[in-house]
């Protein structure tokens, strides 16, 4: 994982210009089971990386290869596999556009913290941390989403011109139910017209200063 | 009175010659690299309190002696070095050790010594050795200094006897774990065997008395192995402090070293009879910054981390190679009223210059530059002959093959003939003629697609295609070839196998893995071969024509030299700069654009040697290179504090 974050870390140090996207979805059922996708879209920025990639080297940072990013990624896909009660992980890898999606059901979504857990702390570990990034009350009908400041700790590292990468990219956090939403206290996340998803959108940046930033409650019908 | 004036007499030309030295001649001939930076014509253009008003110098000042003690100065007579006087680094090389001095002239010692020895950790880093005032500041950095000049040297010991190569297993008790163990393992096997084989012959067969009779033993034998370890334990432990004692004595013998021969450097150094003194011709008094290095030796600072497959402190086997490596670089840094100037020299021996006089024979074809258009960024051209970069570098290998003591040298001489005789030197030099032109033709803004995700009312996500303007380099990439036919058939190959598109008079590069961030053209054309990313290029070739017509003085640049280069900063940052992103992230060269003019860069082989010539132009209207570079540093360390 410190691998591919490093990986990650190069790149976007590299291409300067910060056009890509993170896309978090839930699709939650009644009974609490459920989909998670995960997807980072660099496409905006792949002729930059196309021509990075060319390279060996840029500011002293060695430029990894497309199979080194595959490798990695896939690696971290069969480290979820591993974390209970997630089934049927699946990923894609676009060299193409530079998109690449990660898939998984859930049995209950608190069993994905197990794998976020393992990406930000353990880097060949699943120990379960018990971090409450997701979690959903069935009798309070209440799904809550809470950030950390891992990235935040990469960010506060990074020399002010690395920073810059953060600025203009794009976080999306998308959560679909089966039961109407009647309320969310974030101010930004916005519900849909059907009232069963909950949209919400932010900088990036702000999430790197700030975990909390995408922190929502969602209470449903 | 004769005499009281005779005195005199000696005493002010021992004045005069003191501060009128050139503290290169306390340098030697051991020296592989020196620099100069000479105060005195650094201050011809820029006034001292104009450097020491500036943010260039507080930025310096506070980067020098962030951490440490010292006061930080905020003037340069606070420090009571002479600024406008020459500095000099160099490095000398010698058996057993490397040297590093900078040396410079002290013009107020009161001022000096303050600011020297201001946040000293202990009293006794000061000292006084034969009318040497000298700060210690570790077991291998000194700082000395008299009335007139300073030297701060350090060092790194280089020799044999003392190097931590040397003493590994001194490091690593490697020998006790292993001999040991299998001792032990023996004695355990043995004395087991010893038991069973009493057993087997009926001794163990009642339970009582085979209980009691092992029982004994295997006390017995514990007992003897406790001892036995106890016995080795401090046998260990005086072997381990006896080496601890060894390496203490080596260290501290290394450390005398290491002080006796840096108090003989400066001894030297201060002595006013230097023996073996270097002569450096190459340095102009009118230069703001000289240097001078020997690039072999040079490379020896690698020489003692070499230790390892060819033993100690070897120098790796470069095969010949270092035929054209082996020689003096030199260049003077001159800040010119109108622009910065960069004067250097490669100088080869007599039998390499023959050698480069051969390979530098030719002149870049003048059909390239009918392709070239006068509105270019940047470009970069070299010419060479391939044919005899070929018969020399074989010459070479086998001369040092023929020369050389190891093993298989004699054969390795016939095969490099063998290889020379199966080459054809022409052929391939008809293929590779050694012309080449690369040219950084413009900045475009291209419409490229990429991918993003929209979303209905419901938040149902759908991936669509949307387009963007983007800022794309157009280069050219222009080798000569004469060699038409395998040109053609290299082509036809290429078509063949997917990897070109024939359109019109040119190809198109099928990019099956989506390696290129843009569409390439090939064509053939006049003995060239062309690569280009541009469709604006690519036709303009095919037609044969340049839209705009090429300045004589770059046309010259290139014809005559085996090397030429130019950049246009201020176009290329103007074209940069046109892209909104990139304008937001290179906010500092939206500061500094108008400052920034042209770099032009030339090489020639001329008498032996490699003449280079690197410069800049500034705007018009400064008052100086000198002046103009501290502003724009300034401009640049204002722009970063603020951002």
């Amino acid at each position: 994982m410190k691998k591919l974050q490093y990986i990650v870390l190069v790149l976007l140090a590299c291409i300067q210009v910060s056009c890509f996207e993170v896309i978090e979805e839930v699709n939650l059922k009644k009974d609490g089971t459920g989909s998670f996708k995960y997807t980072v879209n660099f496409s905006e920025s792949s002729s930059k990386i196309k021509a990075l990639m060319m390279l060996d080297e840029v500011e002293g940072h060695k430029v990894p290869t497309e199979q080194k990013i595959q490798s990695e990624f896939d690696k971290i896909c069969d480290l979820s596999k591993t974390v209970g009660g997630i089934s049927n992980v699946s990923s894609s890898s676009d060299f193409y556009n530079f998109i690449f999606e990660y898939n998984c059901d859930f049995n209950k979504v608190e069993n994905l913290n197990g794998i976020l857990d393992s990406l930000s702390h353990k880097a060949e570990s699943v120990e379960y941390e018990n971090t409450e990034y997701f979690s959903y009350s069935k009798t309070k009908k209440e799904f809550v989403r809470t950030g950390d400041d891992v990235l935040k700790k990469t960010y506060d590292k990074m020399s002010e011109s690395k920073k810059g990468v953060f600025e203009g990219a794009r976080y999306t956090g998308l959560y679909r139910f089966e039961e109407e939403v009647v309320s969310v206290d974030e101010e930004k996340a916005i519900v849909s017209v059907n009232k069963k998803a909950v949209l919400h959108k932010l900088e990036l940046v702000l999430l790197a200063k700030n975990g909390s930033a995408i922190n929502k409650h969602i209470f449903l019908k | 009175m004769k005499k009281i004036l005779s005195i005199l007499l000696v005493a002010v030309i021992s004045c005069f010659s003191a501060t009128a030295q050139d503290l290169v001649s306390k340098l030697t001939k051991d020296a592989s690299l020196v620099v100069c930076v000479n105060g005195t014509s650094l201050f011809e253009n820029i006034s001292v309190s104009e450097i020491e008003n500036s943010l260039m110098f507080k930025e310096l000042s506070y980067e020098m002696f962030r951490g440490k003690a010292m006061a930080k100065p905020t003037q340069f007579s606070e420090t009571g070095v002479n600024v406008e006087d020459k500095f000099y680094f160099a490095i000398e090389n010698t058996e057993d050790m490397i040297y590093y001095l900078f040396t410079y002239k002290i013009q107020d010692v009161n001022s000096f010594e303050k600011f020297v020895k201001s946040g000293l950790d202990k009293e006794d880093q000061f000292q006084v050795v034969n009318g040497l005032n000298i700060l210690t500041y570790s077991a291998d950095s000194k700082l000395v200094w008299n009335n007139e000049y300073a030297l701060f040297i350090s060092s790194t010991y280089i020799g044999e006897e003392y190097s931590s190569y040397n003493s590994y297993y001194d490091y690593y008790d490697y020998d006790y774990a292993y001999e040991e163990t299998a001792y032990d393992d023996a004695v355990y096997e043995v004395e087991e065997v010893a038991i069973e084989s009493k057993c087997e012959e009926g001794k163990c067969d009642t339970g009582v008395e085979m209980d009691e009779a092992y029982a004994k033993e295997q006390k017995e034998r514990e007992e003897k192995y406790k001892a036995e370890q106890k016995r080795k334990e401090e046998e260990r432990r005086k072997k381990q402090e006896k080496r601890e004692k060894e390496r203490e004595e080596k260290r501290l013998k290394k450390e005398k070293f290491i002080n006796e021969h840096m108090m003989t450097r400066i001894t030297t150094f201060f002595s006013n009879s230097t023996n073996n003194k270097i002569e450096i011709s190459e340095f102009d008094d009118n230069a703001v910054a000289s240097f001078w290095y020997d690039n072999m030796s040079l490379m020896d600072f690698t020489r003692p981390y070499n230790y390892g497959y060819y033993g100690y402190a070897s120098r790796l086997p470069w095969l010949g190679i270092e035929s054209y490596l082996s020689a003096d670089y030199s260049g003077n840094l001159f800040l010119e009223s109108d622009k910065i100037n960069l004067v250097s020299k490669v100088d080869y021996d007599n039998k390499m210059a023959e050698t480069l006089k051969n390979i530098y024979s030719t002149k870049l074809n003048k059909k390239f530059i009918n392709y070239m258009s006068g509105d270019v960024l940047g470009y970069m051209s070299f010419s060479f002959s391939t044919e005899d970069l070929l018969i020399e570098s074989e010459n070479i290998t086998k001369e040092f093959f023929e020369n050389s003591d190891e093993k298989y040298a004699e054969e390795i001489a016939v095969y490099v003939d063998l290889v020379s005789v199966m080459l054809d030197e022409e052929a391939i030099g008809e293929l590779v003629t050694g012309d080449a032109l690369f040219v950084l033709n413009n900045f475009a803004t291209k419409t490229v697609t990429y991918k993003t995700y929209e979303y209905d009312e419901n938040f149902n996500s759908t991936r669509v295609t949307k387009t963007k303007e983007q800022l794309q380099p157009e280069f050219t990439f222009m080798i000569g070839s004469e060699n038409e036919d395998l040109i053609t058939k290299l082509f036809k190959l290429g078509i063949k196998h997917d990897l070109v598109v024939p359109k019109n008079s040119y190809f198109i590069i099928q990019d099956k893995y989506n390696d290129f961030p843009f569409e390439m053209y090939l064509a053939y054309k006049d003995d060239i071969l062309f690569t280009t990313n541009s469709t604006d290029q690519i036709a303009n070739i095919i037609a044969g024509k340049a839209e705009v017509k090429l300045a004589s003085k770059h046309k010259k640049m290139m014809r005559k030299n085996v090397m030429s280069s130019y950049l246009n900063l201020n176009l290329m940052v103007e074209k940069v700069l046109m892209d909104g992103d990139m304008a937001k992230d290179l906010g500092m060269l939206f500061e500094i654009k108008d400052d920034l003019k042209e770099i032009y860069g030339t090489s020639k082989f001329k008498k032996g040697n490699v003449e280079s010539n690197m410069y800049m132009t500034i705007p018009d209207g400064e008052k100086g290179s000198a002046i103009y570079l501290l502003n724009m540093i300034d401009k640049m360390i204002e722009f970063d504090s603020k951002h």
